[in-house]
């Protein structure tokens, strides 16, 4: 059997905060910049990273090594690899990439213990920057991202308010990313708008 | 209006061209910008400011912070109204409206007052002993007694305002702005730690605003002050937090800290906060926290114009108020000395300072006799006069060992009093922390022992006394505390500190009588809850021996001061009644809050909408412009109904159950637990965990599956599909779908490693559309017509892939209401657009959406079973008459060896049954009691209760299931089911209620 892909309808398909998005703009120098990455593709890749062949093939396909450190993530301009546990890394790519790539991962590992699966929609991202950023996700987050201990190339697994996130830095403006789980995302976005509202919002489209 | 008859010229921090008007009880009155609520109305002669608990007696400021028991105030209007505020930590703004509180009608004219008069008949336990009879009585004195219980009022509606929380980190958290804070702060920071420096006042400074009788490097205290905090303002590290409480310390060093934020430092946003709870966890926590003034133990000290004299000294130097016009101080130690030079100096009448100490000495005590004070030396105040205010006291010599007085009493005219029994260093977080104490006989007080947390205390509540050791303490302790979490430093170079040197004190803890055989007067010890010197002592006599006991039988240290003035006080008067000692008895456990928090603060912004997550699908959309009702399943939102205009919900449901079996029904599934399942030892894997054989699922192919938990009872269930070699597709419930996945995950790391499968979930990837009914064949043909949907092609339990719509689908040939049924699984974000085409090209069909509870009608119809609805926790497959699913023949699975134990083999274990009822039309209600043996009135024989119970359109009637008692063995028997009013007759029968032949799944 041939395993389906959502490739086919790329443009015409919702994302979960697209009715809640409706609007963009707002003030540029609240501090706050919010927007979804729609329909990115996201893989989510099982296999021992003691097993030499594991990481060596996955590295020809990804075309950079395995993140092993917990909590941190790579990136280059394929996708980003995030370490999610011991034997578990999501990767997020280009939307409409994730197909090929789940391709030529399984192409490549069909002789290991692995799994390659296909997550693309159960989760979306949201990204919010500016210099309330971070005090902003200090309101519901427990985890330290003062700049000395959390830094761009880290990622963390944690609760923003009552939403699961997992939350990497892309830069020191700063920029974070929210992975947050569908069902979840309008709620983590209503919050968001919440604890960001006595700074001022930017909605980017 | 602006009088402030008792502002004192040039004195204080207050600003003094920043007036504000303030509402007190009615009347209004001017105080300055800087003035607390207390300060202002002191600046206005008002010491009166509320009615004590018990006996309502007229009661003044005593204290200038968080241990104020007397001065408790309603603050605001309307909802947002706040009761039981400390007037001394109110911080005075342009138009506070404030009302005194437990008094009616007046504060002047209190009609309670007349406990005060009947005191004898309200002895401590007074409600226990006297309510406890007759016992059925009880129901009515509650109503009486909640009525008078209380102080202020709360409000009735919901909370106006806006409470935020944030979390934090630091290096260094500081508790207390003083002198000993100010400088470990100031140390701390110059190494680039991460500091956070809190103090529950306006400003920070503590004793630094009101002992300015010192100088630092040759500056004042003030601007020694104000240098430090411009420097620590500086920082960019450092976190200033003023008006902030330390609420609580909890383990590893986790601490909630509550900030009142002032309207002046409000952004200019329409999102006003009130309150911040801060979540900090620090890597070093510096205890700065002071100490707190004990008052003395003496005739009738409760009258307004009695306060604590450093909190006078405080109230004179920092806010320049002056106390009033004739001020006497009454003292065991030094410092009320230093209180008394402030007054001489700003030209203060002074009556004199009573002292019980024999012999004071030492050079604070030579300069009150050289400036012609007048001093009585081992005297004390044995009584006072003054209703509404102090008026004046009479002090007797004490002999020699303080226990009687002797000699000619003298009165002396004063309308003012500040005493001084000693100081309580505020331990109050450091116990809370988990740290031992240790009792300090000099001083007879409490201090920190041996810390349980990396945390240091210093100051005034490690028991420091000068302010040249608090700095020093302050500047090693914020440097070690810097050192030790990586920041690389020195401490500053110690200042140099002029100051008077303090002696010892004498501690007697209550005052003798003038006449040992008249007993009349109070002698207060706890002024929150009217706890007096002999009702400790009763409470002793009585066999309240230990501290608890007392606290809870006399009220002792309870209330919104926690006895913050009185604890000590009182276990020591407990210790001489049983002749024991203070350490002997030990303390009270110090609980969080250190004062009182605002429940909002701790709710924070998870209010309203943001109160909990609401999930929704991809069809929620639809769902909600076809007018759905929703149920909560979970944290899911779930299309329930949907009716048309004027249908019941019966009708409503009536006819989505019909249109499912006569035609097509539509119904969002997507919520339903996914796990994508892959590896070489999935099969196996699979095995071990659910009760049947899995081992020759053949690719294509589905299968329905029990979980059990090891005890054999029934976990969750759902169907697993093969999709191609060694890929499986799990569903389980919705509301198991991360237990399972929990589940798997566990079993897999800790009991099978070894075997090569991983787990993936997928729940939200796909959105899930199930069609079922007779027609929905027809239907799905047109939408996917490259696919033979033929019996032949698509048997019932298998999976295809293909476009449904255009779209890239897996398609389940499975079904829950036991008729034909595909279940179209597209990717999340074309789901409405799988939903909106199956809707279209179904309308010849006329498809009824259907919601969960046409769901739970049509599974129940074929006896099918809800996970959480038939079972709970304590049901196995056999109870529900599923022994088709465990498999004989398996050497192992979870749960299989329980499902041997005798217990489970038991012919009267409750089994699952069908029931129906006589009257056709009438639904039993779900939960209700089973009996075999009607009586006339409870309690009867109950055997078992009602699981599901519906109206069943397609059986035209009535239907239920049950857990009954030995449930198979009765099948064909007659039970009852005793309601409130009337009792149902019920037939016992098997749990197939439709299609008994089960012929409707192929349509």
């Amino acid at each position: 059997m041939v395993d389906v892909s959502p490739n086919k309808k790329e443009n015409e398909g919702i994302s979960p905060l697209d009715s809640l998005i409706k609007l963009s703009g707002g003030p540029q120098d609240g501090g706050i910049c919010l927007k979804e990455h729609r329909h990115t593709g996201k893989l989510v890749l099982r296999g021992n990273p003691n097993d030499s062949r594991f990481t060596k093939l996955v590295y020809r396909v990804l075309g950079n090594k395995l993140p092993l450190t917990p909590n941190t993530f790579v990136q280059n301009k394929q996708q980003t690899t995030i370490w999610l546990g011991p034997d578990e890394w999501l990767i997020n790519c280009f939307p409409g990439d994730e197909s090929t790539i789940e391709n030529n991962l399984n192409n490549s590992l069909s002789k290991i213990s692995n799994s390659v699966t296909n997550v693309s929609d159960n989760s979306t991202i949201i990204q919010i920057s500016g210099s309330k950023a971070r005090t902003v996700i200090m309101k519901g987050c427990s985890i330290d991202i003062h700049p000395r201990t959390f830094q761009p190339g880290q990622a963390v697994q944690s609760n923003l308010a009552l939403a699961l996130i997992v939350l990497w830095q892309i830069d020191q403006k700063p920029t974070y990313n929210i992975l947050v789980r569908s069902s979840f995302s309008s709620y983590l976005w209503q919050w968001l708008l919440d604890a960001g509202a006595e700074f001022g919002i930017h909605i980017e489209k | 209006m602006n009088k402030q008859l008792f502002r004192v010229k040039d004195l204080g921090q207050v600003d003094r061209s920043k007036p504000l008007r303030f509402k007190f009880d009615g009347k209004f009155f001017v105080g300055y910008r800087g003035d607390t609520l207390a300060s202002a109305l002191l600046a206005n002669g008002i010491h009166l400011v509320g009615r004590s608990f018990k006996y309502h007696r007229p009661r003044g400021i005593l204290s200038a912070g968080a241990e104020e028991p007397n001065a408790l105030v309603q603050v605001g209007e309307g909802n947002g109204t706040d009761p039981n505020t400390r007037a001394t930590q109110i911080k005075l703004e342009d138009g506070l409206i404030v009302k005194s509180q437990n008094r009616w009608p007046s504060l002047l004219l209190d009609l309670g007052y007349i406990n005060n008069l009947l005191h004898r008949l309200l002895p401590a336990g007074f409600y226990y002993k006297t309510f406890m009879w007759p016992s059925s009585w009880w129901m009515r004195y509650e109503y009486w007694i909640r009525r008078i219980a209380g102080l202020g009022e709360a409000p009735k509606g919901a909370d106006p305002d806006r409470y935020e929380k944030t979390h934090a980190h630091c290096d260094v958290l500081i508790v207390g702005g003083g002198p000993a804070g100010l400088s470990a702060a100031l140390a701390a920071g110059k190494t680039g730690a991460r500091v956070v420096l809190v103090d529950e006042q306006d400003s920070f400074g503590g004793s630094l605003n009101s002992n300015t009788d010192c100088t630092v490097d040759e500056h004042t205290t003030l601007d020694w002050r104000k240098r430090t905090l411009a420097i620590l303002e500086g920082m960019p590290e450092v976190i200033l937090l003023n008006r902030t409480v330390a609420t609580g310390y909890y383990d590893h060093n986790f601490l909630t800290l509550l900030e009142t934020v002032s309207p002046g430092q409000q952004n200019q946003s329409e999102y006003k906060t009130r309150q911040r709870l801060w979540k900090i966890r620090a890597k070093r926590v510096v205890l700065a926290t002071g100490a707190l003034e004990r008052p003395l133990v003496f005739k009738d000290n409760d009258r307004p114009g009695i306060m604590l004299s450093a909190s006078m000294r405080a109230y004179l130097n920092q806010y320049g108020v002056s106390p009033g016009n004739r001020v006497l101080l009454f003292t065991n130690n030094d410092d009320a000395y230093r209180t008394a030079i402030s007054l001489k100096e700003n030209n203060i009448p002074i009556a004199g300072i009573v002292d019980l100490r024999e012999d004071p000495t030492g050079e604070l005590v030579d300069r009150i006799r050289h400036e012609g004070i007048a001093l009585y030396p081992g005297y004390a105040i044995v009584s006072t006069t003054g209703h509404l205010r102090i008026k004046s006291v009479r002090i007797m010599k004490l002999n020699d060992d303080g226990t009687k007085v002797i000699g000619n009493a003298k009165d002396i005219t004063c309308d003012c009093i500040g005493m001084s029994g000693g100081w309580n260093p505020t331990v109050h977080l450091f116990s809370q922390s988990g740290g031992k104490l240790e009792w300090d006989d000099k001083f007879e007080r409490f201090l920190p022992k041996i810390a349980n947390q990396p945390l240091i205390s210093i100051g005034a509540c490690n028991g420091t006394q000068s302010l040249s050791d608090c700095l020093k303490d302050g500047l090693k302790a914020g440097a070690e505390s810097a050192r030790a979490t990586n920041n690389k430093g020195r401490a500053p170079g110690t200042p140099r500190v002029v100051e008077s040197k303090c002696n010892d004190e004498r501690a007697i803890w209550i005052i003798p009588r003038e006449n040992s055989y008249k007993k009349n007067g109070k002698y207060f010890v706890d002024f929150q809850n009217d706890v007096t010197a002999s009702d400790i002592s009763l409470a002793a006599r009585e066999g309240y021996r230990s501290v608890e006991h007392l606290k809870r039988y006399t009220t002792m240290g309870m209330g919104t001061d926690q006895g913050k003035t009185s604890n000590v006080t009182a276990l020591a008067i407990l210790g001489e009644t049983l002749g024991t000692t203070a350490p002997n008895i030990g303390h009270t456990t110090f609980r969080p809050p250190y004062t009182p928090a605002t429940i909002g603060a701790y709710a924070g912004r998870n209010v309203g909408a943001l109160f909990d997550p609401i999930r929704t699908t991809a069809m929620h959309e639809h769902h909600e412009e076809f007018g759905a009702k929703f149920e909560h399943v979970s944290q899911w939102m779930r299309a329930w109904y949907y009716p048309k205009p004027n249908e019941t919900m019966q009708q409503t449901i009536n006819r989505e159950v019909k249109a499912a079996r006569d035609s097509i029904g539509l119904l969002d599934a997507s919520t339903l637990g996914k796990i994508d399942i892959k590896g070489l030892d999935a099969a196996e894997f699979l095995n071990r965990i659910y009760t049947n054989s899995w081992l020759k699922l053949a690719p294509g192919k589905a299968r329905y599956g029990l979980m059990l938990k090891e005890d054999g009872m029934v976990m969750d269930d759902g169907v697993t599909t093969h999709l191609n070699s060694n890929h499986y597709h799990m569903t389980t419930t919705t509301g198991g779908a991360a237990s399972v996945l929990d589940w798997l995950e566990e079993w897999h790391q800790t009991e099978w490693p070894d075997l090569d499968v991983y787990f993936t979930s997928v729940t939200e990837h796909w959105a899930v559309a199930s069609i079922c009914g007779p027609n929905c064949r027809s239907l799905l043909a047109e939408l996917a017509p490259e696919l033979d949907l033929s019996d032949e092609a698509f048997p019932f339990m298998t999976v295809k892939e293909g476009d449904v719509a255009g779209i890239a689908a897996r398609i389940f040939r499975i079904s829950f209401t036991g008729e034909l049924s595909f279940e179209i699984n597209v990717p999340r974000r074309y789901g409405l657009a799988l939903w909106q085409a199956l809707i279209e090209k179904g309308e010849k069909y006329d498809i009824c959406p259907y919601g969960t509870e046409a769901m739970h009608v049509l599974r129940a119809e074929k006896g099918f079973i809800i996970v959480g609805q038939e079972t709970d926790g304590t049901v196995t497959p056999h109870d529900l008459g599923m022994d088709w699913i465990v498999s004989k023949t398996k050497h192992d699975f979870i749960g299989k060896r329980a499902l041997s134990r005798s217990d489970m083999l038991k012919s009267d274990r409750k089994q699952l049954v069908g029931l129906l009822n006589e009257n056709e039309n009438e639904v039993i209600p779900e939960g209700s009691q089973i009996v075999e043996m009607l009586q006339p009135s409870p309690p009867m024989a109950m055997i078992g209760h009602i699981t599901s119970s519906y109206y069943s359109p397609n059986c035209n009637r009535s239907i239920a299931m049950a857990l009954i008692k030995g449930g198979k063995a009765r099948i064909g028997k007659t039970l009852h089911i005793p309601l409130k009013n009337k009792t149902i007759k019920v037939k016992v029968t098997d749990t197939l209620f439709l299609d008994k032949n089960k012929e409707l799944t192929d349509g």
